[in-house]
């Protein structure tokens, strides 16, 4: 059905959302690239799993991840960027945080090996679903697209409304400045890294859940994946970051529908190059990031 | 006016070196409480540098800085911030994708330890209504709205003194407010630095121009080559030789 496709999509398209806003927050407050990011989104689906396996209710899982992936976030931000802030530390701190990813990845395949894991859920949540105009929909698959949205219409809330988003907001235009207005840039880094490591995380067991296992190798896949998402939305812009998640969810889903679903992949990266070369800034950014200027 | 016997602020013997070059050399002086101090000195005399130690954007080389008494050389400049030292910069350095409104709310101290205060406070409302009186005094209050990088170059000059006011400090370093102004656009600065004098326990202007410097400081520190070479009334300074030679000399030769 090419309803269910297009709603499958969304879904999707909501975890790259996610994913794509932990990167553009980071890289809006630093203008560099967090590539251990990819697989701390990872990690979350083992943990999930894990917890779910030792007994704990879907709600619980979901939190403990976004605890463990936060905490991890920030070890991440201290020890792959904290010496590295300045503007000519780019190469560095993207090794260092590349290196750190492919130090976690090797942990979960050493802990939980190199085949999937599969996540117990109860029988009535899998088969649960809502009948909308003859179409079916997974209960648990709107269950997550529901609490995406929610997750992520809270961060723009708080980005555009609150003291501390006006903080991170104030980082991102000049730290110098903002700390001479009493702002501690090094709190709000931290603050960012653990907001986008904890959505990430969320994004991780969101997909487990999904698709009903747990697997290593969606930190090269689909972290990697909603990389390119947050340069085709455009460099450090949430609102680009989302539609451009939602968009890349949807067109995939249809390419499967119409049967060229082995194209995705390499769609999608030629889709960011030919972004890149024809619009720097973006398909949905209101404005050019600093890298986009450049 | 009257200058209590501890100092708001006490340079001693500050050294700043940038990989050899000596920028600031051996400064010393004090910030009495109430005055309006007026720091001059030719391009390159080392007065930006000396703010920007003061504020916590450069560390110094040697020497320190006191805020009533105590040590303050090496705090980051958040917590300057948060003590009460505020500054403006000479070239102008506003949020720009930010509103005007947003420009001052995001240096108001009460926010800034409270991170959700705006959006559950009960409070929200007194704090907007002071932001919104800064930019009344500054006559910013219709452009509250607007994004701040699409005002005139005179109003991003006044809303970089309302930000720099926000916090309520208790200090504040004006760094050449008045660069690229008319005659009436100083008129009405001068005007608006005294409106706000009152709330502040000291001011320091950095200002090329003779006469608007005369005309609010109660003192003057004259700065050459990362060095104070004077210091009095400024009709007393501006009598001293070595004040005309070094300073004013060289500015007829920039103009």
């Amino acid at each position: 059905m090419l309803a269910e496709q297009i709603v499958n999509g969304i879904v999707m398209g909501s975890l790259y959302a996610l994913i794509a806003q932990g990167y553009t927050l980071v890289f809006g407050v630093l203008d560099k690239l967090n590539f251990a990011h990819g697989e701390i989104f990872m990690l979350g689906g083992y943990i999930g799993v894990s917890s779910v396996a030792l007994g704990a209710s879907i709600p619980l899982a979901l939190l403990l991840v976004m605890i463990v992936c936060g905490a991890l976030g920030l070890l991440v931000e201290f020890v792959s960027f904290r010496k590295f802030r300045s503007h000519d530390a780019h190469i560095t701190s993207a090794l260092s945080s590349f290196a750190f990813g492919l130090v976690v990845l090797d942990l979960v395949q050493k802990s939980w090996g190199t085949e999937p894991v599969a996540i117990e859920l109860p029988q009535t949540l899998r088969v649960a679903n809502l009948e909308f105009l003859g179409v079916h929909f997974s209960l648990v698959k709107l269950s997550i697209l529901g609490i995406a949205l929610v997750l992520m219409a809270a961060l723009h809330l708080a980005i555009a409304r609150t003291s501390l988003g006006r903080s991170i907001r104030a980082v991102a235009e000049s730290a110098t400045s903002a700390s001479l207005y009493g702002i501690n840039v090094t709190r709000v880094i931290q603050l960012v890294f653990l907001l986008a490591s904890a959505l990430a995380g969320f994004a991780g067991v969101a997909l487990a859940i999904r698709t009903g296992f747990a697997s290593s190798d969606v930190g090269f896949t689909l972290g990697i994946k909603a990389l390119a998402i947050m340069a085709i939305g455009g460099m450090g812009d949430l609102r680009g970051a989302f539609l451009g998640g939602l968009m890349i969810g949807v067109l995939e889903a249809l390419a499967f529908q119409w049967g060229f679903g082995q194209l995705a992949d390499t769609g999608v990266w030629l889709f960011m190059i030919f972004v890149l070369l024809v619009r720097p800034t973006g398909l949905f950014a209101a404005r050019s990031s600093k890298e986009a200027r450049a | 006016m009257i200058a209590k016997s501890e100092p708001l602020l006490a340079i001693r013997d500050l050294n700043k070196q940038f990989r050899g070059l000596t920028a600031l050399d051996g400064v010393s002086f004090d910030i009495a409480q109430g005055e309006l101090l007026g720091l001059i000195g030719p391009n390159g005399a080392g007065k930006s540098v000396l703010v920007n130690v003061v504020s916590g954007i450069y560390g110094a080389t040697a020497g320190t800085v006191s805020f009533l008494g105590s040590d303050i050389t090496r705090l980051p400049s958040y917590q300057l911030a948060r003590l009460g030292i505020a500054r403006t910069f000479q070239n102008i350095r506003l949020f720009g994708r930010m509103t005007v409104l947003e420009n001052v709310l995001v240096a108001d101290k009460r926010y800034l330890t409270r991170p959700f205060r705006s959006l559950f406070a009960k409070g929200a409302h007194d704090d907007l209504a002071a932001a919104e009186d800064l930019l009344e005094r500054v006559d910013l209050i219709e452009k509250r709205d607007a994004l701040a990088g699409t005002l005139a170059y005179g109003e991003a000059r006044r809303l970089e003194i309302a930000r720099a006011l926000a916090g309520g400090p208790r200090l504040l370093f004006l760094d050449e407010p008045a660069a690229g102004m008319n005659e009436r656009e100083m008129q009405e600065l001068a005007a608006v630095i005294r409106s706000f004098r009152p709330a502040l326990d000291a001011i320091v202007l950095i200002e090329h121009d003779v006469a608007l410097i005369s005309e609010l400081s109660d003192r003057l520190v004259v700065m050459d080559s990362g060095k104070v070479i004077a210091t009095g009334k400024p009709v007393d300074v501006f009598a001293d030789p070595r004040v005309v030679e070094a300073y004013l000399g060289v500015e007829e030769c920039d103009d």
